[in-house]
């Protein structure tokens, strides 16, 4: 989330601070305001003649289309769901993904409200007869009633949700229903199992649901869950960079897959609202063409082109974000300058996002510069690409910045699944992959999501099957191994599972069946560190923001997605990350046997254990791994447990499992 | 369109004529199934071939070459791996043989964009014949004279005498067009060539396009200039271009710059032009 406004030159969907001229592409956020509205009210008034609608809105880089769905998020309120999805770069968008992705954002808030608890209480609140306005105090009374009430009164409602649309699933219907009511733990679990992912067993025991949702049932939970929503607060799905989906030879089956899912949510989903974002000119060049007219027909039943800010509203946006500068010395136009200000409002071709990088720039300089000319342009041509981060620091910097600007939001990503109990996420951890794969030539890797092992390495000793073990569940996880098992006959396995989610030992029949897997000549495991899994999030997200020209240089230029790559090559040393080295180098240490370090990470740093332990007492060897973790990221178990053999009798173990710090003498 | 009507009146055939004309007009293309009930399909079909419009097996059309035309002359450049958007009711054969029939007539030209072939207007200031030659042997002396830079360790040579050099490749080829103008005075001319590049759907016109429409009134740099004029009056925007190194070199010279190293390779018309 974004700190001040001005360190935060791109738009954060999920910001909680937002400076908003609201006459800026008023008409777009018309557009939607209306299309939610209008969803609402068919929902309500003639709920069988209720059908998703679908809108394009297109804009140059930095025009705000990120910031329009921050504003309506929170314009809105309680009034609607949203939802931001940002492509996948290697493998097709599938509707679980889809519903992964609103049940994960069900659990974030605006304004302080959470919108499952805006879903839910604005149904409760307009199916029981009251004004769905404040879903929060609805949810409040319900709270307060007697559990048996509370039941009696839920089932009410899924009688008459059911009596309006006879075909929406039941038991998605009533888990949706009783989230906002159960404990913090048993709302994690509920919203695990409604994403359609793999819950863990003490996950299906709170929720009472036998397994987790299955392949089947993932569009009727879509149906289900955009038709209740539409009653109260109807979802917005915005598909953001768009542009993303164009790369190569690769780009037009990613965009017809990307069509056929927007077509399937279209006709099979109702009521939901779909906004697709993309950049004008590769909307115009590359998207549309690429779409059938069956694809165009439902994806740009409306389009809305972003305006770029006129000379007064340039002025207005000067003036909000002067305001937002602690301490002003000078009224406006301090700190920018009447001659900037000028240049700000007058120069063609100004968009918010450039206009926001020279303010920066101006505020940086302590105010008032007059002297200064303007920015020289930088040109961004194909040609002159290398010039780019090898001639400016100033370029390098503003990479180095982004990439620990990416790398955090990765880490809080993957905290974030972790306290919900979650693996990472393995399309996007297999889309970091296939990146990360450009900068370590010779391998190549191609994705395969619904495949046992879902990626296969071409290396110099030949392909490499690699399986990410992401389930939660023993059963899936142990037939996910079997399979693996089957394919170590025929070449190399790698099986990768985070190292916070180690296999428990009261998984017998998974380690059995690990350990099977591990008889096998060619099978590999790998523990997965959390910082291994961030640098894949990260760099796969910093190629994906170079695309859509969202990465910028200290002066404003946007960084051009070669000169991302090359800073990428230069830089990072992709191909010497332990867990690529694991691919290819499996003989040299690299292979785990399970419970050991995965990496060649460097030595961690000394008593970063015994500090954590001496602060927690008493914990679980586990959580003391991922606690040291998250302070040291070099630190893996084996570092973790050596520091714990150092430290000798100042520490006492209870059994193998759990460690507490003995007091000082 | 309108369907023949169940009763057993005999259908309007004068009705459903227009009918078919109409979305003819508008969608430059109509199944012969769609034109009205069997009975009177095979009479509909033969007067709307009276009429001038090509009848195929399953669809009737506006002749394709008349659709191409008028592509060209809103000033669309035409790739041919993409004439299906621009040509309605034809098969790709179809249309691309139409394609190269105007190419041999005169009425366009076919220039090679980095991979793909285009169809482009006939007024389009192209390179070719012995021009193309000359750019050709202009381009290989520059790359002659920059390898042999390259091969010498510690060597480096001045980006303004490469980039004179690049110039210097085309500026022979140009007609003599510079002419002093000033900007104001073809701003009216300069909203005219924006309206008719004007993309229906997202209401853009392209700047290279704009450009080349002006060609036989002004040059590169007056048309620049122009477009600059009428944007800072207000009756235009200038966008920048957002797209994935999708211009071509000739394209980008042809876009003002913008700000923090853009191009404005996209212009709109605003409220106060109209």
């Amino acid at each position: 989330m974004s700190s001040t406004l001005f360190d935060a030159i791109h738009a954060d969907p999920w910001a909680e601070q937002l400076v908003d001229l609201p006459s800026l592409n008023a008409e777009a956020s018309a557009a939607i305001e209306e299309s939610i509205v209008r969803q609402r009210e068919v929902a309500r008034t003639l709920p069988k003649e209720l059908h998703s609608y679908s809108l394009v809105i297109v804009g140059p880089a930095g025009a705000g289309k990120t910031h329009l769905f921050a504003r309506l998020r929170r314009r809105l309120g309680p009034k609607a769901v949203f939802v931001h999805i940002r492509p996948l770069l290697n493998s097709d968008m599938t509707a679980r993904f889809v519903l992964h992705e609103i049940a994960k954002q069900l659990g974030y808030a605006t304004l302080g409200s959470r919108q499952i608890d805006a879903l839910v209480g604005s149904l409760l609140a307009h199916l029981e007869g009251a004004a769905s306005t404040f879903p929060q105090t609805f949810l409040e009374e319900i709270r307060r009633l007697q559990e048996a009430d509370r039941i009696r009164r839920l089932d009410d409602v899924t009688e008459r949700v059911l009596e309006i649309w006879q075909d929406l699933d039941e038991t998605y219907l009533r888990r949706l229903l009783e989230v906002p009511f159960g404990t913090p733990a048993t709302q994690r679990a509920g919203l695990a199992w409604l994403s359609g992912r793999e819950c863990d067993e003490a996950q299906l025991a709170r929720i009472g649901a036998p397994a987790s949702m299955e392949e089947a049932a993932v569009v009727p939970a879509l149906r289900t869950l955009s038709a209740v929503a539409s009653l109260g607060a109807p979802i917005v799905l915005a598909f953001d960079q768009l542009e993303n989906l164009v790369d190569g030879d690769e780009s037009k089956s990613r965009l017809l897959a990307y069509g056929n899912l927007a077509a399937e949510l279209v006709d099979s989903a109702r009521g939901v609202v779909l906004v697709h974002m993309a950049i004008d000119t590769e909307w115009k060049s590359a998207l549309e063409p690429s779409l059938g007219a069956s694809h165009r027909s439902r994806i740009a039943m409306r389009t809305k082109l972003l305006s770029l800010p006129t000379p007064a509203e340039r002025e207005d946006l000067l003036r909000l974000w002067a305001g937002r500068v602690p301490d002003p010395s000078a009224p406006f136009p301090w700190p920018f300058g009447e001659r900037r200000v000028t240049r700000l409002c007058t120069a063609p071709g100004m968009t918010p996002r450039m206009m926001l990088v020279e303010c920066r720039t101006a505020i940086e300089s302590g105010g008032i510069d007059e002297s200064m000319p303007p920015p020289q342009p930088v040109p961004i041509h194909p040609s002159k690409v290398p010039t780019d981060p090898e001639g400016t620091e100033g370029a390098r910097d503003a990479l180095a910045a982004e990439w620990e600007r990416q790398l955090e939001e990765a880490r809080r990503a993957l905290d974030e699944m972790a306290a919900a109990g979650q693996c990472a996420d393995a399309a996007r951890i297999a889309d970091g992959f296939a990146v990360a794969s450009r900068f370590a030539s010779p391998l190549t890797v191609e994705v395969k999501l619904r495949e046992p092992a879902q990626l296969t390495w071409q290396t110099p000793a030949g392909p490499v099957r690699m399986a990410l073990l992401h389930q939660n569940h023993p059963r899936s996880l142990g037939t996910s191994l079997a399979k693996l098992t089957a394919l170590a006959e025929k070449g190399p396995v790698l099986a990768l599972r985070e190292r916070a989610h180690e296999l428990r030992p009261t998984w017998k029949d998974s380690l059995a069946k690990r350990a099977a897997l591990l008889a096998k000549k060619h099978a590999r495991w790998l523990a997965f560190e959390r910082e291994d899994a961030a640098r894949l999030l990260a760099l796969a997200s910093i190629l994906s923001a170079a695309r859509s020209g969202d990465v910028t240089d200290l002066t404003g230029c946007k960084v051009s997605v070669e000169s991302v790559r090359m800073w990428v090559a230069d830089t990072l040393n992709v191909p010497s990350w332990p867990i690529l080295k694991a691919i290819t180098a499996p003989s040299e240490g690299e292979a785990d046997e399970p419970g050991e370090a995965s990496s060649e990470a460097g030595a961690p740093r000394s008593g970063s254990a015994m500090s954590v332990l001496l602060r927690l007492r008493v914990v679980s060897l586990d959580r003391l791994v991922r606690e040291v973790a998250r302070v040291d990221r070099e630190a893996t178990r084996s570092s973790v447990l050596q520091e714990l053999e150092r430290a000798g009798d100042r520490v006492r173990w209870f059994g193998l499992a759990v460690v507490c710090a003995r007091e000082e003498a | 369109m309108p369907k023949g009507s169940r009763s057993k009146s005999a259908p309007d055939t004068v009705a459903l004529l227009s009918a078919a004309v109409a979305t003819l007009d508008r969608d430059k293309a109509v199944a012969r199934s769609s034109l009205g009930p069997p009975a009177v399909r095979d009479g509909l079909v033969e007067s709307l071939r009276r009429r001038g419009y090509e009848v195929g097996p399953k669809f009737v059309r506006v002749p394709i070459a008349a659709q191409l035309e008028e592509a060209l002359r809103e000033g669309n450049f035409i790739a041919l791996k993409t004439l299906g958007v621009h040509v309605r009711g034809a098969a790709a054969a179809e249309a691309r043989e139409a394609a190269l029939l105007l190419v041999e007539k005169g009425q366009a030209h076919l220039v090679l964009r980095t991979h793909s072939e285009t169809l482009v207007p006939a007024r389009t200031d192209i390179v070719s014949g012995k021009a193309l030659t000359a750019a050709a042997a202009r381009a290989t002396d520059l790359a002659k004279y920059l390898q042999k830079a390259a091969r010498k360790k510690g060597t480096s040579v001045l980006r303004s005498d490469v980039r004179e050099l690049l110039e210097g490749a085309l500026h022979d080829l140009q007609h003599g067009r510079a002419r002093a103008v000033d900007p104001g005075l073809k701003v009216p001319r300069i909203l005219r060539a924006v309206e008719k590049a004007r993309d229906a759907t997202l209401g853009l016109s392209f700047v290279p396009k704009v450009v080349a429409l002006l060609a036989d009134e002004l040059d590169r740099d007056a048309a620049k200039a122009a477009l600059l004029e009428a944007a800072s009056r207000g009756l235009l925007e200038l966008r920048p271009e957002g797209g994935l190194g999708r211009l071509s070199e000739a394209e980008r010279l042809a876009c003002p710059e913008g700000p923090q190293g853009t191009r404005l390779s996209w212009a709109r018309l605003t409220e106060e032009s109209a």
